[in-house]
């Protein structure tokens, strides 16, 4: 059982990086829109985003 | 089944054939709007927009208003900022954003444009963000462009309601993320340690993992949970319990407890339960402001009703000027028939102003030198000068709004009962844990703790908070599918309740596009001149009849005196002669001499001409009217319109309770008559509707009514579907079923747990276990709403009714 004590501590630390990765995307905006970007796929062309200008 | 327009999806029209040929099949469009706006978008190559978006787009409008404004010096200083290398940012309010093919579409549409830098679109805040070159196109024909589309573009002071909602929900997301992970994780420690409980489990190792469950725990207790503990405190100082003071103090006392026992070895510890109870909570939080959002931006919309711009006297001379660079002291001069931008006083003459936004009452006030005037009134008949004092928060109309805004006024009833029995509850729910605790220590000590431990968390009080919050959020998000938005959530419980719809004719059952038919010259007058001179005088007025007219050329004289008299019609002095056009009795001094025609056109009180209008039923009309009355409510028609025509309509529409020729004043007493008789729906459109629709027990605004209607109403109806009326009124109330539900679930839930927990006869892993049940089931139970919501589905529900498709 001696390789919990690794383990666990193991997985908060993840646990850490994957919650600091979260705050960081929705600090960035990536959680604004859920819709609109799923649509992008759907379409055939390779046109950039208008929104690429946008540096804000 | 009707055919729909290809662009809009409203039911197509009876007479007019408008068709589009797109990838060689001619598709069916309901207007002149929606054709340029498919021709456009197929143009532009985006014709991806018809297959991406799941409901209709709104009408596009082939004539677009007047966005010169948005053009002017002091808009581009004060609105867009200060231009760096030739790029100004401005950002906008949009209506009109229904999906997220809107947004892809917006983006594309403008984005393709010379000149636009950048574009984008937040459908939370509905906010359009547009950097662009003022040098090379204005922003009215990007305007324009947007208003073509459907989309109507607004001014809003920059940015401080969306800055603060998207700062509120972010923090939200990262709290209600923090609870998420941290529930999973302590429920995964949790699971090992039930395991270890049945299986036998080396002491070490258990301490281990408690302590591991605690370091989880500790974040989402006081970060997650900080609201509760902040709100606590709150309370605590204004000395009164809430919701959140209970909450805290189970927090405080289970966490302290469980560390304790994991400290000496104790028997039992609640992390996971105590990780998950924040979690529920926290997501009924979600949703109940998601909902409040949701109604503030749309409120903000409605009620932006403050004019973007204002004339300033300096040194002088008038200097256009943004509202907001306005400063207390300055004088400002407001034009006759325009809103007055600032609270201030008024200098100069005597003038009457109409205070029907702030009041609701529509009776013009007269006001002297020295009075007190309100940003939001209406200047009538002459310009008025005043000395601004406060500017824009600080107005009194803002201060409304907000109070509007705010959580308390904007809690159905049910909603606030549900929180006192809620509290209630957890009163008392802590003082049986008390008792509890006594009796087991009387009875046998070494279990007391364990067991007043098992008491409080299995007493799940977020079952019934999330009762209703989750059940409101479920319902306004169906309802915006429907096109309704919902700007007082108050009004879906009482929405459920109505039996009785009132209609309002003009722009509500018809399409409030009216149209001048035959005319009826006085003798020695031609056609051409009476047109003319009606059209002078209604060239600034907003009524739909005003609108009839404003097609056509006025004259180029001076209008002065010019007065709306609601109901009757308008008046003015022109070229020094008193006009009126209105109602007969009310333009001519002896009706009996009136020209035939629905309004009339007088001269110094004798006739001039008489005009008969032509307005058109909406085409889902008489659908909507069958389908409320299969619902077993009653649909009556109160129009300001003459009887002959009022008749006509109701009986096309399968009306049979009707009243025509009602003043407002009338409209309001047969309103509150018939209230009587139990809560009243009223639908309806325009100036004259504001007062009515601010008695109703619930009110819906046509979405393109005047400004007024809306911000007396509960409800607005954007997709301009009175179909979607039957369908509001139902998910009403599975609404109020659902929440009755949810709330007898959680009654039954804890009227077996407690009792059996206080016998201590639950192990705390049932304890678990039957708390996020109980949760769960409330959250299900209310996504259910959700299922079975089409903005096309009412048509399909009357189809096996016996009225034709076009009376």
């Amino acid at each position: 059982m001696n390789i919990l004590l690794v383990l666990i501590p193991l997985s908060l630390l993840l646990l850490i990086a994957a919650m600091y990765a979260f705050f960081w995307a929705v600090d960035n905006d990536q959680f604004e829109d859920l819709e609109t970007p799923a649509l992008d796929v759907l379409v055939d062309e390779d046109a950039p985003r208008p929104r690429a200008g946008d540096d804000r | 089944m009707a055919e729909r327009c290809y662009h809009c999806q409203e039911p197509l029209p009876a007479n007019t054939v408008v068709a589009v040929v797109v990838a060689g099949v001619e598709r069916p469009v309901c207007c002149i709007g929606c054709r340029a706006a498919v021709e456009w978008i197929h143009g532009e190559g985006l014709g991806d927009f018809y297959r991406l978006r799941r409901e209709g787009a709104g009408p596009g409008r082939a004539t677009a208003a007047d966005f010169g404004v948005f053009d002017r010096p002091a808009v581009l200083r004060y609105y867009a900022g200060a231009t760096v290398d030739g790029v100004a940012t401005i950002s906008l309010a949009l209506t009109g954003l229904r999906c997220a093919a809107c947004v892809w579409l917006i983006e594309r549409a403008l984005g393709s444009i010379g000149g636009v830098v950048g574009v984008r679109v937040q459908p939370l805040t509905q906010r359009l963000t547009l950097r662009w070159r003022p040098d090379e196109i204005a922003l009215s024909a990007l305007a324009a462009r947007l208003v073509a589309l459907g989309y109507t573009p607004q001014l809003v002071d920059r940015e401080q309601l969306s800055g603060r909602i998207r700062g509120e929900r972010r923090e939200a997301l990262k709290r209600l993320a923090v609870a998420g992970v941290g529930m999973m994780q302590a429920m995964m420690y949790g699971v090992a340690l039930y395991a270890g409980a049945f299986e036998g489990m080396d002491p070490t190792v258990r301490d281990f993992f408690r302590w591991v469950s605690m370091a989880v725990a500790a974040p989402v207790i006081f970060y997650a949970g900080q609201g509760f503990f902040i709100g606590a405190a709150r309370e605590w100082r204004a000395r009164r319990l809430g919701m959140d003071t209970p909450v805290a103090l189970a927090l405080a006392f289970a966490f302290t407890a469980s560390m304790i026992e994991s400290g000496r070895g104790g028997a039992e510890v609640y992390f996971d339960s105590l990780t998950m109870f924040v979690f529920f909570l926290l997501l009924g939080r979600y949703a109940e402001q998601a909902v409040r959002h949701r109604a503030q931006i749309d409120l903000g919309l409605l009620c932006g009703g403050l004019p973007p711009l204002a004339r300033r006297i300096e040194n002088g001379h008038e200097v256009e000027v943004a509202t907001l660079e306005l400063l207390p002291g300055d004088e400002v001069l407001v034009a006759a028939g325009a809103t007055v931008p600032v609270d201030g006083v008024l200098l100069g003459a005597a003038a009457e102003v109409d205070e029907s936004i702030l009041s609701g009452e529509s009776r013009p006030l007269p006001k002297r030198a020295g009075d007190a005037l309100l940003a939001g009134s209406i200047a009538l008949a002459r310009p008025l000068r005043l000395r601004a004092e406060r500017i824009g928060a600080e107005t009194l109309l803002s201060a409304l709004a907000r109070m509007a805004d705010s959580a308390q006024a904007d809690k159905p009833a049910g909603l606030r009962l549900a929180e006192r029995v809620a509290q209630r509850f957890i009163a008392r729910v802590l003082v049986l844990t008390v008792l509890v605790a006594l009796g087991w220590a009387w009875y046998a000590p070494e279990r007391a703790f364990e067991v007043a431990l098992a008491v409080l968390v299995v007493s799940c009080p977020c079952a019934l908070s999330l009762a209703l919050p989750t059940a409101l959020a479920a319902a306004s998000q169906g309802l915006a599918r429907l096109g309704v938005l919902v700007l007082r959530p108050a009004a879906l419980e009482t929405l459920a309740q109505v039996r009785q719809v009132l209609f309002d004719k003009t722009g509500t059952l018809t399409d409030g596009c009216i149209r001048i038919g035959a005319i009826t010259p006085a003798a020695g007058v031609d056609e051409a001149q009476a047109l003319a001179l009606a059209a002078t005088l209604e060239r600034e007025a907003s009524h739909p009849i005003a609108r009839a007219f404003a097609v056509h050329a006025s004259l180029d004289v001076r209008v002065e005196d010019r007065q709306q008299c609601a109901g009757a019609g308008v008046e003015a002095r022109i070229d020094g002669r008193h006009c009126r056009l209105g109602r007969p009795d009310f333009a001519l001094v002896d009706p009996s001499t009136a020209p035939p025609g629905d309004i009339v056109l007088s001269v110094d009180g004798r006739a001039f001409a008489g005009f008969h209008l032509e307005d058109q039923l909406r085409a889902d009309a008489v659908h909507s009217i069958a389908a409320l009355r299969a619902d077993g409510l009653d649909c009556a028609l109160l129009s300001g319109d003459s009887a002959p025509r009022v008749a006509a309509l109701a009986a096309r529409v399968g009306i049979t309770d009707w009243r025509a020729a009602l003043s407002p004043q009338a409209k309001l007493d047969e309103l509150e008559l018939r209230q009587r008789a139990g809560a009243a729906l009223m639908v309806g459109d325009g100036v004259n509707d504001a007062p009515v629709l601010g008695h109703a027990a619930v009110s819906v605004a046509m979405g393109q009514g005047a400004d007024l209607a809306k911000a007396h109403a509960d409800l607005v109806l954007f997709g301009q579907r009175l179909g979607a009326l039957p369908q509001s009124l139902a998910l009403a109330r599975r609404t109020l079923a659902t929440i009755r539900q949810n709330v007898r679930w959680s009654y039954a839930y804890n009227a077996i747990a407690i009792p059996a927990a206080a016998l201590g006869l639950v192990p705390p892993w049932l304890a678990a276990i039957g708390m996020s049940a109980s949760s769960i089931v409330v959250v299900l139970n209310s996504m259910r709403l959700l299922r079975t919501i089409s903005p096309h589905t009412s048509v399909g529900t009357t189809a096996q009714l016996p009225f034709p498709e076009h009376a």
